[in-house]
């Protein structure tokens, strides 16, 4: 599962918000807890039933080969013990060979089997049970007896052939042979053949069962007998693999037969004869059982599993109702939702497309001065003042064309009418709702008498506030025209008097007098100059006498001598000269300030303009340097930095005048300072 | 008494117009015609007297000395003026000589060049108070500026940046009004104004009211 796909089931699972598990899904957990590890251990049993049967199975192949064994190596023996007997015979004793013959042929007819002797040092006759005495036959023996043969007369003992064609019977045999010892030399080999047809018969009448097969091979891996098809697989040899896995005494081992099915064999070699038994089962039938207990099992688990996660679920559900937290488990009841919708800090109501009042909580019903139930039927405009219901209901019709969430009456002072007809400031949020297709207003009311009384507080102290700031400001300006005016006209008059009246008094003196007196003047004429500077910084004289743009023009001059940086002044007298006096003031001191600033931050700056234009009635004060100019909000972000500009009082003069500051600065550029004074049109054309 | 100079003097300062007097006096060419402690009565005073010169000073009740110098230039134009005051402002000084004042004196310094200043004036000169006269010879006046050049290569967006910029638009204003960054905008600032070969803001407004920008207002 992708990471999205867990995060979305974590949040289908618990609740949102809170990661908290559910009721329902906590029980469900707890189920599952339980069950899982119970069907692990019955899964875990199965499977050892499951190899038990399979054990049980491998343990049948088991004695069906043993069984199989036995009976095989008893018709060998008891041919080989027939041999024995036949090898004892008087007839060969005294070399009666046509008695042996009828002898013989009365055993052979009675067992169904074929007796043969030859005289391997005489002759090439060979005398047969199988034909009669008179056309005993002189024949060439098939290789594989004849090396069975040898083999014999070597050892002296029996000897068990591998399977071969009879050349006398016409059909596939062995033979069991033994030698007639005379005088340490094989005077006769005695056989007797036995038509492979016997061992098929012992597999036939002991079928190993179903899905089973049963083979006997011989030491060259030809088949003897098979439990099926034996006449069809008889005499072939077996798969090479086969033969070579096989070639131990006895073992286990998968393999498929040769008509491709998957078997799983057990096998035996038999002594004397070398002889393989083997019985093999095929893998599905050892498996099938293995499978289908898996299969049972896996499925009565899983169902039962499911079964009880859901039936958990579903009655999980049920409690949740009952007993779960809320908002966790559950959602409120009517009761609950009631109480939390009346104890909400905030009146709501809810009114439909028409808008009658459906539903009200307690606060909203307080709030107005209603008794519960009182509104319920009414149309809203019960609740707004008389004068504005007509142009509620309209906006009321406009909102219901296009529902989106807002606050209502957004900018405008709204007010509630309470049932005795007193209003007072409320404050609306409209929320529509559809359910299915009816439309539905809910409106949550707030009553904001004490926080319009709060703001109109607020709104009263900063305007007094300001009055006042703007009251010093101003007187201190008045204090500063009223003392330079005191020190330049009365005390610099004054002055000139004194200068005046040293002088008169020259004539009177002799050279030691008059010396004295020009050291007298020079104090005069300092006591003059500081008087001049000082009474001009407090305020020039000259923005009354001979205008601002005059003042100005001759101040931007005077700075540029001062501080040797080109300084230009552009104003027009008409456009300023006839401005109130505290504008031309605020002017004039925005200036000095941007120059002093100029002088101190600005020292690469070499050339400074100062312009006073009019665009309407906007008055426009620009003043630029091309310094370097400065990170603004660098400059700007600490206190003291934006103090050591003058920014704040700039900010402020021009606020009392209804103006704005704004300051643009761009490093390599300059600096601009921008100010922006609001005229009525009369007061510049007067 | 036929070849001593006739002065009158105005000033709304008694005392000093009593300091005056007894400076003039003790010169034994120089003679007092006429006193006035404001400015209509001076211009009264000047009319009938028709002295040589007239000693005024600038701040004073009625009529401020400047407009009495205008007008004793058109009304008597053989009374030659010497404004006596105690501004200091150059301001003021080109005000005086632009009114038709012969002479501007601060009374800081009358005591010592009063007489001097009286006598450069009588015999046709034009005297500046040697406190003052180094600020005015230093000053190159705005006014003897080249003509400027007629709008030459700029592009749309120079124009358009530099007519606003001119309206007193902050370059961020500007930006948003003509939709390009600020940087764009100092940009175009900077080579409009390269191209018009213009230096500063005022010359920049001169420039704007010359062809006509500011007159959208």
């Amino acid at each position: 599962m992708s990471q999205g796909g867990l995060s979305a089931l974590g949040r289908y699972l618990t609740v949102p918000g809170s990661g908290r598990l559910t009721l329902r899904i906590r029980l469900c957990l707890i189920v599952a807890a339980i069950l899982a590890p119970a069907l692990i251990l019955a899964g875990m049993l199965s499977l050892r039933a499951i190899s038990a049967e399979r054990t049980h199975i491998e343990e049948g192949l088991g004695r069906t080969l043993r069984q199989l064994s036995v009976e095989i190596d008893r018709e060998i023996q008891s041919t080989t013990a027939l041999l024995v007997v036949l090898a004892g015979s008087h007839y060969l004793q005294i070399d009666d060979l046509e008695g042996f013959h009828q002898y013989a042929s009365g055993i052979s007819n009675e067992l169904g089997i074929q007796i043969v002797v030859h005289r391997p040092q005489l002759d090439k006759r060979v005398i047969s049970t199988g034909v009669p005495w008179e056309r005993t036959p002189e024949l060439t023996l098939p290789a594989v007896r004849l090396e069975a043969e040898q083999q014999a007369i070597q050892t002296g003992k029996t000897v068990i052939s591998d399977v071969f064609f009879g050349p006398v019977s016409q059909r596939l045999l062995v033979s069991a042979i033994v030698p007639v010892m005379r005088n340490g030399i094989a005077e006769y080999v005695l056989s007797i053949g036995i038509p492979i047809r016997k061992f098929s018969e012992i597999l036939e009448n002991a079928p190993p069962g179903e899905g089973r097969l049963a083979v006997v091979l011989d030491r060259s891996n030809t088949v003897v007998a098979r439990s099926e098809k034996s006449e069809l697989f008889a005499g072939t040899k077996v798969l090479s693999e086969f033969a070579y896995r096989t070639s131990g005494t006895e073992g286990v081992l998968d393999h498929t037969n040769r008509e491709g099915i998957p078997f799983h064999w057990v096998f035996r070699r038999l002594q004397p004869t070398g002889w393989l038994v083997t019985v093999g089962v095929k893998t599905a039938v050892l498996d099938a059982s293995a499978r289908t207990t898996f299969a049972y099992t896996a499925t009565a688990g899983t169902t039962l599993f499911a079964l009880a996660i859901g039936l958990t679920y579903l009655l999980g559900g049920r409690l949740e109702n009952r007993f779960g937290t809320l908002g966790i488990d559950r959602r409120p009841t009517r009761e609950e939702f009631a109480l939390f919708f009346d104890s909400a800090p905030n009146g709501v109501v809810l009114v439909d497309h028409n808008g009658i009042v459906l539903l009200t909580n307690s606060p909203l019903e307080r709030m107005f001065g209603y008794a519960e139930t009182d509104l319920l039927g009414q149309p809203v405009e019960t609740l707004i003042p008389n004068e504005l219901r007509s142009a509620h209901a309209k906006h009321r019709q406009d909102f219901a064309r296009n529902p989106v969430p807002r606050p209502m009456g957004a900018e405008r002072n709204l007010l509630g009418r309470r049932k005795d007809g007193s209003e007072f400031p409320i404050e609306v949020g409209l929320y529509p709702i559809t359910i299915q297709t009816t439309q539905y207003i809910m409106a949550t009311v707030i009553d904001i008498t004490e926080r319009s009384l709060a703001a109109k507080a607020l709104s009263t102290a900063l305007t007094e506030r300001d009055r006042l700031r703007r009251h010093l400001m101003r007187s201190a300006e008045d204090e500063r025209l009223r003392l330079s005016h005191e020190l330049h006209d009365q005390t610099g008059q004054t002055l000139t008097a004194a200068t005046l009246a040293a002088k008169d008094v020259e004539k009177f003196l002799d050279a030691e007098g008059r010396q004295r007196l020009t050291k007298l003047n020079a104090l005069l004429d300092q006591m003059g100059k500081t008087l001049h500077k000082v009474a001009w910084e407090l305020r020039p004289a000259s923005i009354d006498e001979l205008g601002l743009a005059a003042m100005l023009d001759n101040y931007v001059t005077d700075w540029s001598d001062q501080t040797g940086v080109a300084a230009e002044f552009y104003g027009k007298a008409e456009d300023i000269d006839n401005l109130p006096d505290e504008v031309r003031t605020t002017i004039y001191r925005v200036i000095q300030e941007a120059l002093t600033n100029i002088a101190k931050h600005a020292s690469e700056a070499n050339q400074v303009s100062v312009v006073i234009s009019r665009a309407g009635a906007v008055l426009q004060l620009t003043i630029d340097d091309n310094g370097d100019g400065f990170d603004l909000a660098e400059k700007l972000g600490t206190p003291s930095k934006y103090g050591s500009l003058g920014i704040p009082s700039m900010r402020e003069r021009l606020s009392m005048i209804g103006g704005a500051l704004e300051i643009e600065s761009s490093e390599g550029i300059g600096t601009t300072v921008f100010a922006r004074i609001p005229i009525e049109p009369e007061e510049a054309l007067l | 008494m036929k070849d001593k100079t006739r002065i009158v003097l105005a000033d709304d300062h008694p005392i000093v117009l009593t300091g005056l007097r007894n400076l003039i006096e003790s010169e034994s060419d120089f003679a007092v015609v006429g006193e006035a402690t404001s400015g209509p009565e001076a211009l009264k005073v000047i009319r009938d007297a028709r002295p040589d010169i007239a000693i005024i000073d600038i701040s004073m009740p009625g009529m401020s000395g400047i407009v009495l110098t205008r007008r004793l230039s058109e009304e008597a134009k053989d009374t030659k003026i010497l404004v006596l005051t105690l501004h200091e402002d150059r301001a003021y000084l080109r005000q005086a000589l632009d009114a038709g004042a012969r002479g501007y004196v601060v009374k800081r310094s009358a005591a010592a060049n009063l007489v001097s200043a009286v006598r450069s004036v009588i015999a046709g000169g034009i005297y500046i108070d040697p406190a003052i006269v180094n600020r005015v010879l230093s000053r190159s006046p705005a006014s003897n500026r080249v003509p400027l050049p007629e709008i030459r290569d700029l592009t749309d967006r120079e124009t358009e940046v530099l007519k606003l910029s001119s309206l007193g638009l902050t370059n961020k204003e500007i930006s948003h009004r003509i939709g390009v960054g600020v940087k764009s905008v100092e940009t175009f600032k900077s080579r409009g104004l390269a191209k018009l070969e213009i230096q500063s803001r005022a010359d920049l407004l001169r420039y704007a009211s010359q062809v006509g920008w500011l007159a959208d207002i």
